[in-house]
């Protein structure tokens, strides 16, 4: 192999694969065999990512439960929320002013940073017709990107398709414990974990070439076993991988303590270990706040905005926060009025959150005029 | 609804006029499902290729069949039957939503399918199952986080199983909602406390059964099925534990690993790694794709 260099590392091409994709030089302390095989592999990947460069990342951000979406981009101005929410509207000093119109809930200093540096684009009163209060009928139709009709692909699943139809491995990567309808897809299996130590099969060495050939199962014509076959290839394929590049990685940015933090961590590790995933989908749940949702709300959305300010600063230490957008959603918004435990029922609309270096920033589309809203709920202007 | 009755017994993608069908016998029996089902399991459809080992097994059915086709008479403790098959997405009794679980291909993920053939494992060598410390109080732990769960820990171990930790720093630092609330009503008692302290005292006062492992013996079930050679004992075996077999170089793999565990064809009864060698091979098999149709 020539001495290639990385331009972006400065260091000998070799050296690169070694320690670019997981962070710690390979030869240190694993075993030969292992060294080999994940060094194929990372050249592999590094070959197709090569190829595709410069890629775009999209990662996707569910905020499921409910977020209650005027408690997060607050219209502080408008007298209509100072009625409808006595005692949770938020007073003017404990809000980050965005503008003249609108601010960020208290705990939102991580994402307020990020809107003073241009990256934040807020899309008002996002929602689909005819909205379905229920979670999970709301959270399919969010999936799907096909409300009131029966689909079994989701969006991103069926864009992948489009765009990507060779449906190389790894495209997408779902970290959950149980896969989101959004990436199911035709063509892509999707890689799915949560804790990477987990996502690994027990046994003993002596059963690793046996194993290999045993999954290396050729067309049956039973559909069902083909698709059992293609997913245990997808896991063999990508857990080492996955497992290497998250405990590996080192990073000084302080991503807090919730769950959305321990995942942009991980996607951020698995960007820098050069994977070729151009979708990233992470959920973080807990927006159902029906009672006493100030304490509740003030824990997500500080781990929120923290996750998020240090997920880019992260980003820009790895050199790739040109690559990278965040989009954030949720199944619906929540109702205007609040309720009689200091808390708030089910909506329909809310704002749509896109944070990245390309991104239009500032204020998109119409706010849904609450004056109407009371018993009905936020109305959506701009159609999901 | 009849498409949904024969997605559960039979397979995904019934076929149309046989879907037109069965509605129509339904609607013309008032609703009956005992004819309804007797035209199913009478059908060639329900016996035919098409529908044959196309269903994926849910959690509690792999787990279950696997004690059955072990010969299990008696159900283990350990590795916990609830512990295993939430950790493959169907916690008992507890569905995620009121649609139920989604089922078949849902199950299947590359995560999940390594943990199915995790728990194949852990049920063939019980002794590698991981083992949660404090099982009994992972409730608290979810409700906490880690930082204010490990403070409580170190105070039940003082012998402290009263106050609520003073001082709120560490909490604060952590911003648990925990520090949020007892800041708002300003309580220095806590409910996730009382939590943990009754998870605590419950059992000091009704410390846990000692464990039941699934007590089997694969030696003595391929000896009584008289059998002597490595080649018969993966045909047995495969044909046991699948519904679909396991041919050509796949098979000779299989063959091959156990005759190399055991130095050559033959299978010593009397050895004393035999049992090991034989759970060696079957966890193969079960790690096999074939292995998750039903």
């Amino acid at each position: 192999m020539a001495n290639i260099h990385c331009p972006k590392c400065n260091l000998p091409r070799r050296e690169f694969l070694r320690s670019g994709l997981y962070g710690v030089s390979i030869g240190t302390g694993l075993p030969l065999l292992f060294s080999h095989t994940s060094l194929s592999i990372a050249a592999q990947a590094f070959q197709r990512g090569r190829e595709e460069r410069p890629e775009r990342i999209l990662v996707v951000v569910e905020l499921a439960g409910g977020n209650d979406g005027m408690d997060a981009v607050i219209p502080w101005r408008d007298d209509n929320y100072r009625k409808l929410r006595p005692t949770l509207g938020a007073s003017e000093r404990a809000l980050h002013r965005a503008n003249e119109d609108y601010g960020f809930h208290s705990s939102l200093g991580g994402l307020k940073k990020l809107w003073d540096d241009g990256l934040v684009a807020i899309v008002h009163g996002c929602g689909y017709p005819n909205p379905d209060r229920s979670h999970f009928t709301s959270m399919e139709y969010w999936h799907t990107a096909t409300p009131h009709q029966p689909e079994t692909l989701g969006w991103v699943g069926r864009f992948a398709d489009a765009r990507w139809p060779d449906a190389k491995a790894n495209t997408i990567v779902n970290i959950t414990q149980k896969q989101s309808l959004a990436v199911q897809a035709r063509r892509h299996s999707p890689v799915v974990f949560n804790n990477p130590d987990e996502f690994v099969r027990a046994g003993d060495a002596l059963q690793a070439d046996t194993y290999k050939k045993l999954i290396n199962n050729p067309k049956s014509g039973n559909e069902t076993l083909d698709f059992l076959t293609a997913i245990s290839k997808t896991a063999s394929d990508s857990s080492r991988m996955v497992r290497e590049a998250v405990r590996g990685y080192q990073t000084p940015m302080p991503y807090g303590s919730t769950s959305l933090a321990a995942d942009l961590r991980k996607v951020a590790a698995l960007i820098h270990a050069g994977f070729p995933t151009r979708v990233y989908y992470v959920s973080y749940p807990g927006f159902d706040t029906h009672a006493s949702q100030v304490a509740g709300r003030f824990y997500l959305l500080t781990g929120l905005g923290e996750g998020l300010r240090a997920f880019f600063d992260d980003l820009k230490r790895i050199g790739r926060a040109n690559d990278v957008a965040v989009m954030m959603f949720s199944e619906f918004g929540r109702r205007v009025e609040e309720n009689a435990s200091a808390g708030t029922d089910h909506g329909t609309a809310g704002p749509m959150l896109v944070v990245s270096a390309k991104v239009k920033p500032g204020f998109h589309g119409q706010h849904p005029s609450l004056t109407s809203a009371g018993l009905a709920g936020i109305a959506f202007p701009a159609d999901g | 609804m009849a498409r949904k009755l024969y997605r559960f017994f039979v397979r995904e993608d019934p076929d149309k006029t046989f879907e037109e069908k069965l509605s129509a016998s339904l609607r013309q029996h008032n609703y009956e499902i005992t004819p309804f089902f007797e035209e199913i399991f009478l059908s060639r459809d329900f016996y035919g290729p098409a529908s044959y080992a196309t269903q994926i097994k849910s959690p509690v059915q792999l787990v279950v069949s696997t004690y059955k086709k072990l010969g299990l008479t008696d159900a283990p403790t350990y590795p916990k039957f609830a512990a295993i098959t939430s950790g493959l997405g169907q916690e008992i009794f507890y569905p995620p939503n009121v649609k139920g679980w989604d089922g078949g291909k849902a199950w299947i993920n590359p995560a999940t399918i390594f943990q199915r053939q995790n728990v194949a494992r852990y049920i063939l060598f019980p002794e590698e199952t991981p083992v949660i410390k404090d099982a009994h109080l992972q409730g608290t732990r979810r409700l906490t986080g880690d930082f204010l769960f490990n403070q409580l820990v170190e105070m039940a171990e003082r012998g402290n199983l009263t106050d609520f930790p003073k001082g709120e720093t560490g909490m604060v630092a952590n911003r648990s909602t925990v520090s949020e609330t007892s800041r708002l009503s300003g309580e220095d008692f806590n409910l996730f406390r009382d939590v943990f302290n009754a998870a605590v005292r419950a059992v000091r006062a009704v410390p846990p059964e000692a464990p039941r492992e699934p007590q089997f013996d694969l030696g003595g079930m391929l000896r009584k099925a008289g059998l002597a050679e490595a080649p018969a004992a993966v045909d047995y075996l495969v044909q046991r534990f699948l519904r679909t077999p396991i041919t050509g170089e796949r098979r000779e793999s299989l063959v091959r690993f156990i005759e190399k565990q055991m130095g050559g064809a033959k299978i010593d009864f009397s050895s004393y790694s035999i049992e090991k060698n034989l759970r060696e091979l079957l966890h193969l098999i079960l790690s096999a794709p074939e292995y998750q149709l039903s």
